[in-house]
């Protein structure tokens, strides 16, 4: 039902937009799937995306996941109006955006979610910001620099320093 | 929650830790730590340190309160940044590893300094755009002193243009201070098991010119009369009034209205039903409603 609507060429929708990663991959996507970048949305809006839209910063790899995002989640967009026609998918996109976020790892993720951030799309940007921050819930400080490769620049003297002025936010 | 790997690194790093409390850990120049093999081995480079400082905020706001603190030891880097995060998650039950059921006075205690600490060593221009505080009272007898930190944490967030404001109070019920309410920032509040005494619809209809969406759970309320020109969402879940009374509510924009067993409440809806509403749930358990 969703790619039937995002395929009638009536209005908004229909419309193609290339999008050109910086390692030159072109993508084919629906104004519809595009717009959920906010960062391309203002560009349709301006006509500016007739020659293709350049990302000079978003990978091949990164784009295709940000694709796939968008298209997942494009029948979202559409069909918010029409709340049977929404959780009908609803189950189905929690599962997507599930395995894809638990799928990432280190230096992907980061870069998902600087796309996310240069694009503009708020959903991908809080659901791999989330992942992040679940990665270091629970843990010390110490596990935090271990999971993420920290350096601990501190000398010794200003790690205890610092330990000593905020001792009221760590237990013991 | 990945919390699977942790107890075996926690004993690796508790060691380390205590080494580098004693000045024991191997370091180059000027002081500087090593990257340990073990780190070196995975994909080695801190990505996380290197993304900029607004989205380490936006991460960092899905942490609770002592843990965003914590950051504060990773390294330089991020020394300072937990001062100016825009989203504070203070919640009793999490300042202790003991779990709530075990929380006494002095916890709350603690709690209470905690916070104060919090919101005095933050940067004083740092944004709050989002305040979430789950608080608890548990001795009738503190009430007072308890809601009077309260409030002040609330009004310290609303003079520092929060946007969301969500107070969950559990055990003895919060006496707010409708007082504070003056803001042209604050658009969304959520409230749980808190008195709201008489004035304070009238507060928010004259001191947050930008509220939509108020949610209210399991809320004392002492006024009769909700009015209210820019509510779209009002929420009133196991709400209480004091006396049986016809309580009126008004208010022209609302596209959502929920009501579940109120009790001592017979509403009419004025100037509401006119209005196109996206979706209207009236689950009026103790009465019916009566439409002017």
């Amino acid at each position: 039902m969703a790619a039937a609507a995002a395929e009638a060429t009536t209005d908004g929708g229909g419309k193609m937009i290339i999008l050109i990663s910086a390692d030159g991959k072109r993508f084919e996507v629906t104004e519809a799937v595009a717009s959920q970048s906010q960062l391309i949305s203002n560009m349709i809006e301006d006509d500016c995306t007739e020659n293709g839209v350049r990302l000079p910063n978003v990978d091949g790899d990164i784009l295709t996941m940000v694709v796939d995002y968008c298209n997942m989640h494009a029948g979202d967009a559409a069909a918010a109006g029409d709340t049977m026609k929404a959780s009908s998918t609803e189950e189905e996109l929690k599962k997507f955006d599930a395995e894809l976020v638990q799928a990432l790892e280190n230096p992907v993720l980061f870069k998902l979610i600087l796309a996310a951030n240069f694009l503009n799309i708020k959903s991908l940007l809080d659901m791999t910001c989330q992942r992040v921050a679940d990665m270091m819930s629970g843990k010390t400080p110490e596990q935090m620099r271990e999971t993420f490769s920290i350096e601990n620049d501190f000398t010794p003297e200003e790690e205890a320093a610092i330990r000593q002025e905020n001792a009221w936010a760590f237990d013991d | 929650m990945d919390r699977t790997s942790a107890p075996p690194v926690r004993r690796n790093t508790y060691v380390s830790s205590s080494a580098a409390m004693n000045g024991g850990c191997p370091r180059g120049k000027r002081g500087r730590v090593r990257a340990s093999p073990h780190a070196t081995a995975t994909a080695g480079l801190d990505f996380l340190s290197a993304l900029p400082e607004g989205i380490l905020h936006h991460i960092m706001s899905f942490l609770n309160a002592c843990q965003v603190i914590q950051t504060c030891v990773l390294s330089w880097r991020w020394h300072d940044l937990w001062r100016s995060v825009p989203r504070i998650n203070a919640n009793y039950g999490e300042l202790s590893m003991s779990p709530i059921a075990a929380f006494t006075p002095d916890n709350e205690a603690a709690f209470k300094r905690f916070v104060n600490r919090l919101l005095e060593r933050r940067d004083p221009a740092a944004v709050i755009h989002t305040f979430n505080l789950r608080y608890t009272i548990s001795n009738p007898n503190n009430r007072d002193n308890d809601s009077a930190d309260a409030n002040r944490w609330i009004s310290h967030a609303l003079q520092n243009q929060a946007s969301f404001l969500k107070i969950i109070v559990d055990a003895h019920e919060l006496h707010l201070d409708h007082t504070v309410f003056t803001s042209c920032y604050l658009g969304r509040i959520t409230l749980k098991n808190v008195f709201l005494d008489q004035g304070f619809f009238e507060q928010l209809e004259i001191g947050c010119p930008l509220l939509q969406d108020l949610l209210l759970y399991d809320c004392i309320i002492g006024d009769d009369e909700i009015s209210s020109e820019t509510l779209n969402v009002l929420t009133m879940y196991g709400c209480q009034f004091p006396t049986l009374q016809e309580s009126c509510i008004s208010a022209p924009n609302l596209t959502s209205l929920i009501m579940h067993q109120p009790e001592n409440f017979v509403p009419v809806l004025d100037d509401v039903a006119s209005l196109f509403w996206k979706m209207l749930q009236l689950l009026l358990k103790t009465c019916t409603p009566t439409t002017t």
